[in-house]
Order: C-alpha cells, then sequence, then structure tokens
C-alpha cells in the first residue's frame, strides 16, 4: 500500500474537482471538469472519492428562479427545467430526448410526438437568446400545447 | 387560604408521586418485556444500527440515543426507549422507522401524539413507488471509474426517470491534493455521507461529463419495503461513517438500505476485505431482486455511434466541426442532421472540458441548435446494448497453468480483469489489478513466489478522427529477471490505440525498471500488439516487445494468447511465449483459471 502511495507521490498529482457554475435558470449551466492529467486518473483509481454535492437535495424542491405565468404552482416542473435548460434546449431542437418528454409528461401533454415537432419548428422563439430564463421558456413552451 | 395551598400542595405532591410511580411501573413493565423478550438481540434491530462484527459502522454520535450506541445494542434499545417516552429529545422524527419498528414489537410502548413536518414533507416529495440499482460503468482511460460505482434510485413515476431522486453514498471531500485524496480514502481518514440528488444530475455527471454509460437495474421490492427504505435513508441523514475504498464504500454502505428494507436480506456479510460495485450488483440477482435492466448510453457512445455508424459521408466533418464551414451541398439530409448531432454534442463535450468559456460556448450552442431545428426529422439513435455485466465474471481470479517447460503455476488476485481475461461486461482495452500473486513450481525444485504484483493498470483508448486519449500503463511489483533473481519492479508505459469496438492495435514506449540492493536494471522499449473480441466467447491476442537495458542487455519477447470461455466463471487459457532472456526461449503454457 505505502509503494502505492510513493508511486502517486512520485508521479505529484492533483485531483480532479468539478466546478458546476452558475446553477438554474437560465443556460450555460453545464458541469465543468477541471483540467486533469493522465497520470491524475492512476491516482483516481485508487479512492473513486467525491467533491460533489452532499446535501439531500430533492428533485420536487423549489426553485429559486423567476416563476412563469402558467404552471406557477408545478414546483417540480419549474425546477425541472431551470436545471436543465441546456439539455431541454438540445432535446427540443432535435424533436426528441427524455428531456423534452419528461417536460411534457410533466405539463400533462397527451401527443408528445406533435408536441415535439411543433416546438421543434418554433426553437428560435422558445430559445430567442442566451440570457432566456427558464420562467421564459416554459411560458413560451406553454403556447404549443 | 393557606390551607387551600396547603392541600393543593400536598395534593400535587401526591399527583406528582403517583405519576412517577406508575411511569415507573409502566416502564419496568415494558423492560420486564425486552429483557424476556431479548429484543435487543433481534437481527432487525442490528440492521437498523448498521451493526456488523460488534459496533455499528456508522461513526457519527448523532445516529445513537445513548452515548455508547456504536457498541452497545442493548443500552441503545434501552435508552431509545426511555428517551420515547420522556419525548426528551426529537427521537420520533429523527428516526421514523425505529420507531416504527419498536411500536410493532412493544406494543405497551405509549407515545403521545406527534407529528414530523419535515418528515412528512420528505415523504411526499419523494412519493416512492420504485427503486433502482444504478451502476455507472468504467470509462475507458479513466482508471478513477475503473471498478465503477453504484448508488440507489428511488422514483416515483417510471415515466419520468429523469425526476427520479438518487440516493447516493460517497466520501465527502475539498482536497485537491492527489497524496492526501489517495491516502485518505483507502485508510478511512474520509467521512462517507449519504446524500440524495436529482438523478438528472447524476445522469449529467456520469453520462455527459465522465462519459460513462449507467446500467439501472430494477428491483423487485414491494411498497412496504421501499417505504422502509425511504424512512431509513431519512434516518442516515446528517450522519457519516468512516469511508474505506476498498471495502466501507459506495457500494457496500448502499446495501445496508436494501438490508433494511427487506429484512431478510444478507448482503453486507458477504462483502469481508473488498466490495467491487459489480459483485455488490451481482449479489441481488441471488436473491432474485433485478426484474428488469435499462442501458443508459454515455455522450461519448453517442457521438461515437454518430462517427462510426450513423454519417455516410465523413470527408467534410473535420472541417464543419473545428472550422465552422457550412455544411456541404452534397450530403444527404440525413447527414446533414448527423454532422449538427455531432457538432451538437461535441460542443458540449468541449465545455464541460473547459475549452469554451461560457459566452462563446453558447453563443455557439444556440446557433447549432437553431440550425438543427430546421430540419423537421427527430434524432434517435439506435445503440445497440452491450454485454450486460450482471453476466460477467466475478472479480476475482484463481488460475492454474501446466508450462511446456515441466513446471506448474498458481496465481490468485482479488481483482479485477486483465488482458487474458474475457472482456464480456467489462470495459474492453481497459485493465486494472492489484495483488496478484503468482507461485511457481519447477521439476525437483520447491515452490516459489515467482510474481506479486501490487498495482497494474493498462488504459489502451482507442484514438479517431476526433478523439485522441493516450494510452497508458503502470505495473508495480516484485518480479525476477531472467527468471532467478529477485526484484521490485516498475514499468511505466505510454502509447496510442486504435481500433473499433471489438478490435485494436497498441503501439507503447515504456521502460522496465529492476531495483534491487546490489544491481538496478533499466530498460527502455517498445510494444506492440493487438487484441480482438469479436468472436463470441473466444479472445485473442499478439504482442512483441523489444527492450534495450543497460549492461548492453537486450530483450525481444514475442507473445500469443487465446482465452476461451467455458462458462461465466470459467475459461481456458493457452499462451505461446517466445522469451530470448530465457534459458529454454519457446514456452507453451496452458491454463484454466476461475472466477470467484
Amino acid at each position: 500500500m505505502k509503494k502505492i502511495i510513493g508511486l502517486i507521490a512520485a508521479l505529484g498529482l492533483t485531483a480532479s474537482v468539478y466546478a458546476n457554475e452558475n446553477t438554474g435558470c437560465g443556460l450555460g449551466s453545464l458541469v465543468i471538469k477541471n483540467q486533469n492529467t493522465v497520470v491524475l486518473q492512476v491516482l483516481a483509481a485508487t479512492t473513486n472519492g467525491t467533491s460533489g454535492s452532499q446535501t439531500f437535495g430533492i428533485t420536487s424542491g423549489t426553485s429559486n428562479c423567476d416563476k412563469p405565468s402558467n404552471f406557477v404552482s408545478n414546483d417540480k416542473l419549474n425546477k425541472f427545467v431551470a436545471e436543465n435548460m441546456d439539455e431541454l434546449a438540445l432535446d427540443i431542437s432535435a424533436g426528441h430526448g427524455e428531456t423534452l418528454q419528461t417536460v411534457a409528461k410533466l405539463m400533462n401533454v397527451e401527443n408528445t410526438d406533435a408536441f415535439s415537432a411543433k416546438l421543434q419548428a418554433n426553437f428560435s422563439n422558445i430559445y430567442s437568446n442566451q440570457d432566456v430564463t427558464s420562467a421564459n421558456v416554459i411560458d413560451s413552451i406553454a403556447k404549443y400545447m | 387560604m393557606l390551607n387551600i395551598c396547603n392541600l393543593f400542595n400536598r395534593r400535587s405532591k401526591y399527583l406528582i408521586l403517583s405519576f412517577l410511580f406508575c411511569t415507573y411501573s409502566y416502564s419496568s413493565e415494558l423492560n420486564v418485556f425486552v429483557e424476556q423478550t431479548k429484543l435487543y438481540e433481534n437481527p432487525y434491530w442490528a440492521k437498523l444500527l448498521h451493526y456488523r462484527n460488534g459496533e455499528s459502522e456508522i461513526d457519527s454520535t448523532n445516529f445513537f440515543i445513548s452515548k455508547n450506541g456504536k457498541y452497545d445494542l442493548k443500552e441503545e434499545l434501552f435508552e431509545t426507549i426511555t428517551s420515547l417516552k420522556n419525548g426528551t429529545n426529537n427521537v420520533l422524527c429523527r428516526f421514523p422507522l425505529r420507531v416504527k419498528w419498536l411500536k410493532q414489537n412493544l406494543p405497551d410502548l405509549k407515545i403521545a401524539e406527534y407529528s414530523c413536518e419535515e418528515l412528512d414533507k420528505f415523504i411526499t416529495s419523494i412519493d416512492a413507488k420504485s427503486v433502482t440499482m444504478v451502476f455507472p460503468t468504467a470509462h475507458i482511460n479513466s482508471p478513477a471509474s475503473m471498478y465503477g460505482h453504484t448508488f440507489i434510485r428511488i422514483s416515483s413515476d417510471e415515466k419520468t426517470p429523469l425526476i427520479s431522486n438518487a440516493v447516493n453514498y460517497a466520501a465527502a471531500t475539498t482536497d485537491t491534493n492527489g497524496l492526501i485524496f489517495a491516502y485518505k480514502g483507502l485508510f478511512g481518514e474520509y467521512e462517507g455521507r449519504y446524500s440524495i440528488l436529482p438523478y438528472y444530475e447524476k445522469i449529467k455527471e456520469y453520462n455527459n461529463l465522465e462519459q460513462r454509460d449507467i446500467w439501472e437495474y430494477d428491483l423487485d421490492l414491494n411498497q412496504e419495503e421501499i417505504d422502509r427504505l425511504v424512512l431509513h435513508t431519512y434516518e442516515l441523514k446528517d450522519s457519516y461513517s468512516d469511508y474505506f475504498f476498498f471495502k466501507e464504500n459506495c457500494s457496500y454502505n448502499v446495501l445496508w438500505l436494501l438490508e433494511v428494507a427487506r429484512p431478510s436480506l444478507d448482503l453486507v456479510s458477504q462483502f469481508d476485505f473488498k466490495t467491487v460495485p459489480l459483485d455488490s450488483i451481482k449479489v441481488l440477482q441471488k436473491y432474485d431482486l433485478i426484474k428488469n435492466t435499462n442501458f443508459r448510453y454515455s455522450s461519448m457512445r453517442k457521438m461515437k455511434f454518430i462517427l462510426n455508424e450513423k454519417i455516410q459521408n465523413k470527408e467534410y466533418l473535420k472541417d464543419f466541426v473545428y472550422k465552422n464551414e457550412a455544411l456541404d451541398e452534397s450530403l444527404s439530409t440525413e447527414d446533414k442532421i448527423s454532422y449538427l448531432d455531432f457538432k451538437i454534442s461535441y460542443l458540449q463535450y468541449q465545455r464541460a472540458n473547459n475549452e469554451y468559456e461560457k459566452d462563446e460556448y453558447l453563443k455557439k450552442y444556440l446557433k447549432l441548435l437553431k440550425q438543427r431545428s430546421s430540419y423537421k426529422q427527430a434524432s434517435t439513435y439506435d445503440i445497440k446494448t452491450p454485454f450486460d455485466p450482471l453476466y460477467s465474471h466475478d472479480s476475482a481470479r484463481l488460475s492454474f497453468f501446466y508450462n511446456s517447460n515441466d513446471s506448474f503455476e498458481l496465481s490468485a488476485k482479488p481483482v479485477y480483469n486483465d488482458i487474458y481475461d474475457i472482456s464480456d461486461g467489462y470495459l474492453q482495452g481497459a485493465y486494472i489489478d492489484f495483488f496478484d500473486l503468482n507461485i511457481k513450481k519447477e521439476k525437483n525444485e520447491n515452490a516459489r513466489l515467482d510474481r506479486f504484483t501490487l498495482l497494474k493498470i493498462k488504459s489502451l483508448a482507442p484514438q479517431d478522427l476526433f478523439f485522441k486519449p493516450i494510452s497508458w500503463g503502470i505495473d508495480v511489483g516484485y518480479d525476477q529477471f531472467k527468471q532467478r533473481s529477485d526484484y521490485l519492479k516498475v514499468k511505466p508505459e505510454v502509447g496510442v490505440t486504435f481500433g473499433e469496438n471489438k478490435d485494436f492495435i497498441y503501439l507503447m514506449l515504456g521502460s522496465n525498471l529492476y531495483y534491487k540492493n546490489s544491481e538496478q536494471l533499466y530498460s527502455i522499449g517498445s510494444t506492440i500488439g493487438a487484441v480482438t473480441n469479436r468472436f463470441d466467447n473466444i479472445k485473442l491476442g499478439i504482442n512483441y516487445s523489444y527492450d534495450k537495458y543497460n549492461k548492453d542487455l537486450e530483450n525481444n519477447l514475442f507473445e500469443v494468447f487465446s482465452t476461451y470461455k467455458l462458462d461465466r466463471n470459467l475459461a481456458l487459457n493457452i499462451r505461446y511465449i517466445n522469451d530470448d532472456l530465457n534459458e529454454k526461449e519457446d514456452i507453451l503454457k496452458v491454463g484454466v483459471s476461475y472466477y470467484f
């Protein structure tokens, strides 16, 4: 065991840390990886530690973002859209995807295919610019239900 | 007035006395009952407190009512009962499953009306209807993940798995120094805590950031069992247990939740010195707990699928992705869509790797999505589900070999998968072994230690048009040089791998360092090799290395091998080796490996 550690020490490593800048409400909250080296991974192989969140942050908690004018009290929907803005944009543009399906289900949309097609056709209206918020997106989507 | 007061005083004293007496007799009756039934020896009480080998594995004091709770089940039970009666602390709301179990087992236990707002809110928002064991697999070239990870998913609706809750156990750390990180992880210096996160956050972490595929195993638990799991999860909030990478790790600790959910399960006791995530899932299968399997591919697998299987004409792809050139008009509509789908995922990948600032990324991202949305077709990916890891060979191996020079070899290793092992269910090209011991018995001689591998990792990650991972390896252990002399050996390697799916070729530059007090040997050399997994149940490999040593030594080593899978846990291995440093250069080895 000492030798593994000696080896790791010899290689002089630092562990990877994930940075999640600017979570929620708008676009661009992708989790990003700090640059790391190949050798770093040798080290990580021996630990499987995490520097992630350690809280009890359940899915249906409330979102801190502005509320849309529709679906105001649908906490699940508001939180989900706020925290999946990039993923939802991708699914709408591609006309298909699990994030989009989840939104449709949370809005009680019955015909998901027709709904997806309509959203795809109106992508530019829904994600009109990069400062769009989750409340804007929900309100836009609601028009195509 | 005075009299009345006195009377009142006397009466109240009497009241207090009688009250005390009553509680006393009630509590002594209860205590007698507990003593008679030996409730504290009930195995479920031990499970609720994570007891194993005479103590609780939870290390934070807030998990126990009594001071000695970590070591004394009996004292803990009596103290819990006492505190429930007195209502002196928040046991009722803090440990709902313990309370529920005590009420069931102590019909005379009287508890005043109470309500727990936070707990009720927790239960309502989790709204648990089904439970899934989730297994993010390894990703090539990231040994951080070579053993995988497991956590539990609690869902309220099967149609919206993304908004499920993930119950995860992990070491909490803010250390960024590698040495400290490894040391603390191995020796229990970190606090391991349970946490709950939205499942979509875990998917982003594994599928999109770390590029690891995820396997989901739906568990056959009934509602009563699921409710117990939820209550127990709540009890574990704010508590911790020391995290040990090899045994008391993520996979080990989530098993406690299942044991508590279904009391008849005996899971953690099956792990004594190592808990490999894959093994912890296979244990569930023994109890017929897995009713359904689902595969969730990583973003990397999706990109490779678009790249290797969807796009017909790749001619303009590099320029389209790197130089922002317009889509070539000669491309088919399908290819245009695939070009865009690929570039969008690739952009996310670049952003995840911090290659773009947020603003620049968003501009590019929205522009591409807008362009993509102009094509009406929906993007779907018909990605083939790989071999289910549930049916892979177990993690420990025992091998017995006969060699053509009339010697025998016996080897044993606790984990995990090397280049000779069948890759079904494992990540191909990713090999990791710990503590591999090899004993050799030559004709007319005593058996002796031939080799001991402390740690051996090889990551052969194929490069393609866009992804250029570096392949590398490290091998540390005790070995022999020229068959007869003992050395400490270190062998680092670095190189490139090319290939797709089931076949690959690798080219490595490496160095052998042999060390002992009287002598040091070191070499520089290279290896070229190929492996194929294209045939069902048969693995074939070939490699040649040349090394130039100090002291004017040279070494040419050639090897061909084949492994044949007889059964999930049984394989036949044949190797031909030609090593010009040995007295007898040619050697044929035939052996059998058993996995357990």
